[in-house]
């Protein structure tokens, strides 16, 4: 079952994007089981492009057993999310840092996942002047 | 290779004094920086004296002995009953004193250790303290010791502190009514509780506490709409107006609702974090 976790975060973050700079999103899903769609948070993202003054972004998401077994669809996300934030209407974005986490339960599966996701890359941002990238797992 | 000190005033009396004061803030930042800065304090009077607040300022306390002595060397880690032996011994420890970390027995199976009382003595010998983090995670008699935390922190230390966080658990109920009634400097609150929190109480006429920063890590949404509540008399318990750092607990993709109001009432906040956790399991 697909669940969008992060549908109301534009609602929620509307009455302060005048002055808002730094946003740390650390998602961790309790349920191991569970599909947490990033796709979800960069459509939030796009609601706030040309109407922020965010300079920082950091994410931060825990990746279930279930992730491991959706490659393709991880890159999907990671392409989506990419493209959100080297799109226009981020004037002040200096820093994006986002941490994939593959947690200790995850094995045997874990480590060469881990793998798998060192092959994907945002190439957006790591190709980006204005912003600097980090991207940690 | 043995050093020769030489006699007092030279030549660390010609070092200019900015110099050797920044020099101990740089060593009081490092990690080892506390078993250094006791090293200098032993070289002379002068430096002792510069030493002993930088000792002195940040204290983590431990209800456990053995907790307590295992890493003095590292941190300024000291155990209950020491606590209070030095503060009862030596007054002016107390002025210098700008931080306490106090840990209720965690994970340990000695039971060498001591009640809070001693502590909750202590804080009015502590004049200055300005930041002060309880960690009670599971404690025995939880009733007997929030009502002692509650009413001895709002008397005795409550006025000075500018920084509170609580890391309480289920059972805990510390009055936050006193807290915040006392608290009147208070700044930045952080509450990471898991189930049971006390309302401030609508009766209460007190102004509200205008945070700058504030935390809420509990799972228990309900206790936030409590605590932010307008009181009988129409004022909010917490204003939000001025608030510039928001650090939230989401456990479920509904409850961006919950905190709304916050970022509603928000004109200045700079920095946000939404800690998500999702709950279709949520047993908390």
């Amino acid at each position: 079952m697909h669940i969008d976790h992060f549908q109301g975060l534009y609602r929620l973050l509307s009455p302060v994007l005048k002055t808002l700079q730094k946003l740390a999103l650390i998602h961790k899903p309790r349920f191991r089981l569970e599909y947490v769609f990033l796709r979800g948070f960069a459509r939030e993202l796009q609601q706030l492009r040309g109407k922020n003054c965010l300079q920082c972004i950091n994410i931060v998401v825990e990746l279930s057993r279930l992730q491991a077994l959706y490659p393709f669809e991880i890159g999907d996300e990671y392409a989506l999310l990419d493209e959100t934030l080297t799109s226009s209407g981020w004037p002040e974005l200096k820093e994006v840092v986002i941490c994939a986490k593959v947690s200790a339960d995850q094995f045997p599966m874990g480590s060469e996942w881990k793998l798998d996701l060192e092959i994907l890359h945002f190439l957006g941002l790591e190709r980006s002047d204005q912003v600097k990238f980090r991207y940690l797992i | 290779m043995a050093l020769t000190i030489p006699p007092a005033g030279e030549p660390f009396g010609l070092l200019p004094f900015d110099l050797v004061d920044v020099t101990l803030d740089a060593i009081a930042a490092h990690h080892y920086g506390l078993r250094s800065l006791k090293q200098c304090a032993l070289v002379c009077k002068a430096w002792l004296d510069l030493c002993r607040p930088r000792i002195w300022a940040s204290l983590s306390i431990y209800a456990c002995v053995d907790c307590g002595v295992t890493t003095a060397t590292l941190q300024n880690r000291i155990s209950l009953s020491r606590f209070s032996d030095i503060i009862y011994q030596t007054e002016a420890i107390g002025q210098l004193i700008r931080h306490i970390e106090y840990h209720d027995r965690i994970q340990c199976a000695n039971q060498k250790h001591a009640a809070p009382l001693p502590l909750f003595h202590a804080l009015q010998y502590i004049s200055n303290l300005s930041s002060f983090s309880l960690y009670i995670p599971t404690p025995p008699r939880a009733g007997r010791k929030s009502q002692l935390f509650g009413i001895k922190l709002s008397c005795w230390c409550a006025r000075t502190i500018t920084r509170l966080d609580l890391h309480v658990s289920t059972n805990i109920q510390p009055p936050i009514s006193l807290v915040l009634e006392n608290a009147t400097n208070l700044k930045k609150l952080y509450i990471h509780c898991l189930e049971s929190w006390h309302p401030p109480d609508p009766q209460s006429t007190a102004d509200p506490l205008r945070l700058e920063e504030f935390g809420f890590l509990c799972n228990r949404h309900q206790i936030f709409g409590v605590m932010t509540a307008n009181r009988n008399n129409g004022t909010p318990a917490i204003d939000f107006t001025a608030l510039e750092k928001a650090a939230f607990a989401i456990f479920d993709e509904q409850k961006f609702d919950v905190f709304q109001p916050l970022c509603d009432r928000s004109q200045s906040l700079v920095e946000l974090e939404l800690n998500c956790e999702s709950s279709r399991d949520n047993r908390m």
